[in-house]
């Protein structure tokens, strides 16, 4: 049988080539392929959007009995019903009504250091994965090989 | 959202330690190999940090996260093996990958599984919020055990 042995440096060229093609193809066509409209969206074209189903993640900076005041970064919206607290995190699923507001369908809160617990959680994944993989495999630069440690 | 590294790294290193212990086929210094392709999707996160600067670049970073894309990068990081299977393993860590985001409950969205053919959004069972304690609770004191069951066997066999 025909066997075509491809170089590794061919190999790894061709394959960066498909990874960065996948990811400019992903960059074009990301935002149409949304199923919901960006804050970006919203706010620059926000009269169209008023009425469609809208989805947003932000940090709750007010909150009363029943409507949360939600920042995105980007722009702030009055989503009601939603029972929050300031400093939650929150994942909103509604409806998009006039003076930035959202007629609530889904909404998912966050205590706001638990959510950063998540990001701490995983600096100790990080650390302990350099740990065992190091103890096992180094790098030689001249070969550019992962070997085995004795 | 994402469950944290702690479980990510966990789960993989507990199912190759349950295989270890049936089979001999797995060695130690492979397991951080499949642990580090479980990882290989969050490669996305990086837009986390990039937010903070006002950067988004998750359109261009969402093939990472995404089976097609994280292949790829096994790929690349197992030519930098001398070991042939280091492919192999890596998948698995990336399948374990996504085999634990699908537990996660979200509003909206979810994983785009067939990237790039469909860009079909929300492969998700809702089962667990990205913040839940639950999975790294439960994978911490299962590796535990574990550790402690191995560490017995290894005792256990006859040297020589």
């Amino acid at each position: 049988m025909l066997r075509i042995r491809v170089p590794k440096k061919v190999t790894a060229l061709l394959l960066l080539i498909a990874m960065i093609s996948l990811c400019v193809y992903s960059s074009y066509e990301y935002p149409k392929n949304l199923p919901y409209p960006t804050v970006d969206e919203i706010v620059s074209n926000y009269q169209k959007n008023v009425g469609e189903k809208i989805s947003i993640f932000g940090t709750v900076t007010r909150a009363t009995s029943d409507t949360s005041v939600v920042s995105t970064g980007k722009s702030i919206f009055e989503v009601k019903p939603m029972m929050a607290k300031v400093g939650d995190k929150a994942e909103i699923l509604g409806t998009l009504e006039l003076d930035y507001q959202i007629r609530a369908e889904s909404v998912l809160v966050y205590d706001g250091p638990s959510y950063y617990s998540i990001f701490a959680r995983s600096l100790i994944g990080a650390g302990l994965l350099i740990l065992i993989f190091l103890k096992n495999w180094k790098f030689k630069f001249k070969v550019f090989k992962f070997v085995e440690r004795e | 959202m994402m469950v944290d590294w702690i479980a990510h790294l966990l789960v993989p290193w507990i199912g190759s330690k349950i295989f270890q212990l049936k089979s001999s086929k797995l060695s130690n210094r492979e397991i951080p190999i499949i642990m580090f392709g479980a990882v290989i999707p969050d490669i996305i996160k990086i837009n986390y940090l990039l937010s903070w600067i006002e950067i988004d670049v998750a359109g261009f970073l969402l093939p990472f996260h995404t089976p097609v894309g994280s292949a790829i990068v096994a790929a690349i990081i197992s030519l930098m093996f001398a070991r042939r299977r280091v492919f192999f393993l890596m998948i698995v860590g990336v399948i374990a990958h996504f085999a634990l985001d699908a537990l996660l409950t979200h509003v909206a969205g979810g994983m785009i599984i067939l990237f790039p053919f469909d860009w079909t959004w929300g492969f998700q069972l809702g089962l667990i919020p990205s913040d839940s304690w639950t999975p790294t609770v439960l994978s911490v004191v299962t590796a535990g055990i574990l550790f402690l069951a191995a560490k017995s066997k290894a005792r256990d066999k006859p040297s020589g």
